[in-house]
């Protein structure tokens, strides 16, 4: 097959939500500086968050021309020496942490990520696992799909010990529901797609649902507190979301007007930095990141599906599912729709070590676009409307 | 092979994309649109605060000589610190108790004996978001607290009243208390010195910061108050003062107060108002009686006794009923209806034929009841002499009525002769020919007894010189005399009948070349026990002027002493020294050359 320009939709979404998350973080960083500095007795200067995150801008596009550029064979080859080695790297974070050692960074007692001190950014070896076991678990579908051993225990006992690792040292060491959940995600889209059977798919949601059960019988109280079911009564955060939301109406107040970043919204600048969007720039603001996010998740859809190597079609759509439910759990989270975990939202958040590593792996969907098995221009033509119709006709009576 | 139909799959995964953007599309919608307002007002209720903007109190000044000014009462910055124990709590999580402990040490190390509560109290309440530590904080130690950087300790800045020359003037300055009562200029004068406070109604940030953004925004500035200057000249009443704590403490507890009022009889202007005993108004609490705060001179009515009879005398003689030359019987007493009425103690010699001149000389009350027969029929105490005298005192010399100066002052009281209870018989208007039976502030007295010897104009007395603006004095316009009260002529013969009267009482003592006229009064005073005159206690008082040799110039002072006596006191004897002191300092202050 022969290489093709990669899909430069993805890259501009990508991009355009960057450049927002760089516009508000300019507008509203002084503000946020201030509060904190007031509150609790730090000493950022009002351009500190502004600089940094136009730095952590400028590497994550580096990232994703990595991720385009290296080729997928070497990350292949890799795959799950690099899962274990996050795994590992997940549970130095925690025991690290819970020694008190100056490289580590926690939070109410969480401990997630390594502090690199002379660029001053944080490193949560939970971003690297996610592509890992994303490349771990496209890598094994592949070969056991191969092998004609999709459905049995050859599959099931890796696939699953991806899963639980997660499910221990990042849900119950890192205390992270929200990244679990996210893994948990790109491991059942990855099985959806690469042909696990459906009944498959149900008994293991059951062995899930069975688990967690058993969790809940043999410690109800801290599993209820790690799932987030039990919260700590404080619902200033959510009502402060939402005020932000609605005050922004219909138009928003206009960049550089945030007055909720001025300390009454917690994580103005991460977690809420969608809220901020809804304040600055309204309903039509919200909306039209939403529709980036939707256009961007069906056109990495689209190359997952026009991929004819098995295993980087599924690793595209692992990064559909990371890059979803990362919306779903902040959007809904900051909404009220579901309980508020901390998660940052693609590409939007201030943070580094999030947007460093999901624009790589958005790059190496790039990569994996450029390989697609139809020719650019019968993708042009495929915009017309007629000829669109007609395409989705035949799919029909294909199948 | 395991076969699935993919497409169907990936149509799920499009279909999750789709449900997504409609959950969040229409949750939007419902929060930003149709409850947009609901929000808004949610959050102004949080963001929008309302706070007073305080006006800077005014400052009040001395004159310091003819131009200059020297400050009486100003403002210093302070600082109230407090504490905000929900958010220590809160904010420190587990490690709550430890957090109290830190802001608690430093602050006892940084306040010791300033703090003004307990810290079981502070700590009572957890809710609670704002106790005060203390108050009056200085600047050095707030600077420490602020750099302690401890969190959920705040200051807010407060301004005290600073009264840099101790005690002096301390009645007419006042105070004001924690209520907001004042007494003195800083009562009488707070409308204009506390000037009026602003409002700013802005949203804020979450540690009630202002911002600048949003259309909530309202201010109206603070208008501060005035800085007066009063016409008090600092050396002056620094002076007087001194005189009136001499007087008292030499005469060894026969003086329960002594007070003083200095006065330009050509202006109104007050240049010394004096009381002692007195107290320190920057401490006015530590203070156990508060008659101390008392200005004495203008809220304090007392019957002035014998220097009043200058009024009947210049009364007379402005009717011309008087001829000062002409001569009366002089028998030691006379008979005012039932009542006998004798001359004071001592005067005995004194009996027989005398001119009214020497009758004012030797202060017999004799003389100045003659005086008012003659304003009748010549026989007796008239209605129409009465009428003639109240008509007078009252309506142009002003007793028994509000002066009008700017500070708290008493009315005082004489009564009419048309008084429906009849005690404006001729026994009482007898009396009041020689200053008994009426109340009368200092300040009545001396701003009537002006206009006697400056020609006959009465001015409002007052105290204020002007405004201090920009570092400098704006004078105040100078007010025109508002009535008459006896023609030049009149007061010419005053003048000079006063001086004979100084020439008897200390006036040896005057420095030569000048004109000095007094009247002494010594005044019974009513047992409180039995409602008669006789307690064993008198008051003693002086009132004169002061100026240039010449027939020309008018008096540049007047000069009023009153010493209220715990003992018998005596005009001539106690309160003339004080005035000749007073005097003769005036004399050489105001560089008036000798003749």
């Amino acid at each position: 097959m022969r290489k093709h320009k990669a899909d430069k939709v993805i890259a501009l979404m990508a991009i355009i939500l960057m450049m927002v998350s760089l516009v508000i973080v300019y507008a509203i960083g002084g503000r946020v500086a201030i509060a904190n500095n007031a509150a609790k007795g730090k000493h950022f200067s009002e351009t500190y968050f502004f600089s940094h995150h136009a730095v952590i801008i400028g590497l994550s596009i580096f990232m994703m021309i990595v991720g385009y550029k290296l080729p997928y064979k070497y990350l292949e080859k890799f795959a799950k020496p690099l899962f274990w080695l996050s795994i590992v790297l997940c549970l130095s974070v925690t025991i690290l942490g819970r020694m008190g050692a100056g490289i580590v960074t926690c939070d109410l007692g969480a401990c997630r990520a390594f502090y690199v001190p002379i660029i001053s950014i944080g490193f949560a070896p939970v971003e690297l696992l996610k592509i890992s076991a994303a490349l771990y678990g496209a890598y094994l579908i592949k070969s056991r799909k191969a092998g004609g051993e999709l459905d049995s225990t050859k599959f099931w006992v890796p696939y699953a010990t991806i899963f639980a690792t997660t499910a221990v040292f990042v849900g119950g060491f890192q205390k992270d529901l929200g990244s679990t959940v996210v893994i948990s995600m790109m491991l059942a889209c990855m099985a959806l797609v690469g042909g696990v059977p459906f009944k498959s798919l149900v008994i293991a949601g059951f062995v899930l649902l069975m688990a967690v059960a058993a969790l809940i019988l043999v410690a109800p109280h801290r599993t209820a507190r790690i799932m987030g079911w039990e919260g700590d009564g404080d619902t200033y955060h959510l009502e402060s979301s939402i005020i932000t939301f609605g005050t922004g109406g219909l138009m928003g107040l206009g960049l550089g007007n945030s007055i909720q970043s001025s300390g009454y919204l917690p994580e103005s600048l991460t977690d809420s930095i969608f809220s901020i969007v809804g304040e600055t720039w309204g309903f039509i603001g919200t909306t039209l990141v939403i529709i980036i996010f939707a256009i961007m998740l069906s056109r990495i859809i689209r190359v997952s599906e026009r991929t004819e190597d098995e295993e980087k079609s599924l690793f595209a759509i692992s990064v559909f599912a990371w890059i979803i439910s990362h919306v779903i759990i902040n959007i809904g989270g900051m909404l009220g729709i579901i309980p508020m975990k901390g998660i940052t939202l693609p590409f939007l958040s201030y943070g580094g070590t999030s947007m460093l590593f999901a624009a790589y792996a958005v790059g190496v969907v790039l990569q994996i676009s450029g390989w697609t098995k139809r020719k650019e221009d019968n993708e042009d033509s495929s915009s017309r409307w007629g000829q669109r119709r007609a395409r989705y006709a035949s799919r029909g009576s294909r199948s | 092979m395991v076969m699935y139909n993919r497409k169907m799959r990936y149509f799920w995964l499009r279909l999750l994309i789709a449900g997504m953007v409609l959950v969040f599309v229409t949750t939007l919608f419902f929060i930003q649109i149709v409850e947009h307002d609901k929000h808004v007002r949610d959050a102004n209720a949080m963001r929008v605060k309302q706070y007073e903007l305080l006006a800077k109190r005014g400052e009040v000044y001395f004159m310091d000589g003819k131009d200059n000014v020297s400050p009486a009462i100003l403002n210093e910055r302070t600082w109230t610190v407090f504490v905000d124990p929900n958010f220590i709590i809160k904010n420190a999580g587990s490690n709550g108790v430890q957090e109290k402990e830190k802001v608690q040490e430093k602050l006892i190390e940084l306040l010791g004996d300033k703090i003004i509560t307990t810290w079981d109290k502070v700590w009572a309440d957890e809710k609670n978001m704002y106790v005060e530590i203390a108050k009056n904080v200085d600047y050095e130690t707030v600077s420490k607290i602020k750099e302690a950087n401890l969190r959920g300790v705040g200051r807010k800045e407060t301004s005290r009243r600073v009264y840099p020359n101790g005690t002096l003037g301390a009645q007419l300055l006042g105070f004001t208390n924690a209520e907001g009562v004042g007494s003195g200029v800083e009562g009488a004068l707070n409308d204009r010195l506390s000037g009026k406070k602003g409002m700013l109604k802005t949203v804020t940030d979450v540690n009630e910061i202002p911002l600048s953004v949003g259309d909530e925004n309202i201010e109206i500035p603070a208008q501060d108050g005035e800085s007066i200057v009063l016409t008090i000249d600092e050396n002056i009443q620094r002076k007087v003062e001194k005189i009136l704590k001499k007087a008292v403490d030499n005469h060894k507890g026969g003086i329960g107060s002594a007070s003083a009022l200095v006065m330009e009889p050509t202006t109104g202007k007050v240049w010394a108002m004096a009381n002692y005993p007195t107290y320190d108004p920057g401490k006015y609490w530590v203070e156990k009686d508060p008659n101390v705060y008392v200005n004495r001179v203008t809220e304090t009515p007392y019957e002035p006794a014998s220097v009043c009879k200058p009024f009947t005398y210049a009364i007379a003689l402005n009717e011309g009923k008087l001829n000062p030359d002409s001569t009366y019987l002089n028998t030691g007493s006379t008979k005012v209806g039932d009542r006998t009425i004798g001359n004071a103690y001592g005067t005995a010699t004194r009996n027989g034929v005398i001119t009214f001149r020497k009758a004012l000389v030797y202060s017999l009350n004799t003389g100045s009841i003659e005086v008012l027969r003659k304003m009748g029929d010549g026989q007796n105490i008239t209605k129409g002499a009465r009428v003639t005298l109240y008509n007078y005192l009252h309506d142009s010399f002003g007793l028994g009525q509000k002066t009008g100066i700017e500070l708290y002052e008493a009315t005082g009281k004489i009564i009419s002769p048309d008084d429906k209870s009849g005690e404006g018989n001729a026994v009482r208007y007898a009396n009041m020919t020689f200053g008994q039976g009426m109340n009368l502030t200092m300040l009545q007295v001396a701003a009537g007894f002006s206009s006697i010897i400056n020609g006959g104009n009465y001015y409002t007395p007052t105290v204020i010189a002007g405004k201090y603006e920009n570092k400098k004095l704006v004078k105040a316009e100078q007010k025109a005399p508002v009535r008459k009260t006896i023609s030049a002529g009149t007061s010419v013969e005053m003048r000079k009948m006063l001086r004979e009267v100084r020439a008897e009482n200390g006036g040896a003592n005057d420095l030569k070349g000048y004109r000095v006229g007094v009247k002494t009064g010594t005044a019974e005073t009513i047992n409180p026990k039995t409602g008669r005159y006789w307690s064993g206690k008198t008051n003693a008082s002086a009132l004169g002027f002061g100026g240039a040799n010449s027939d020309d110039a008018l008096p540049s002072y007047v000069i009023m002493v009153r010493l209220d006596g715990e003992t018998l006191l005596w005009g001539s004897l106690d309160a003339i020294p004080v005035f000749t002191e007073i005097s003769n300092y005036m004399l050489q202050y105001l560089r008036i050359e000798p003749k």
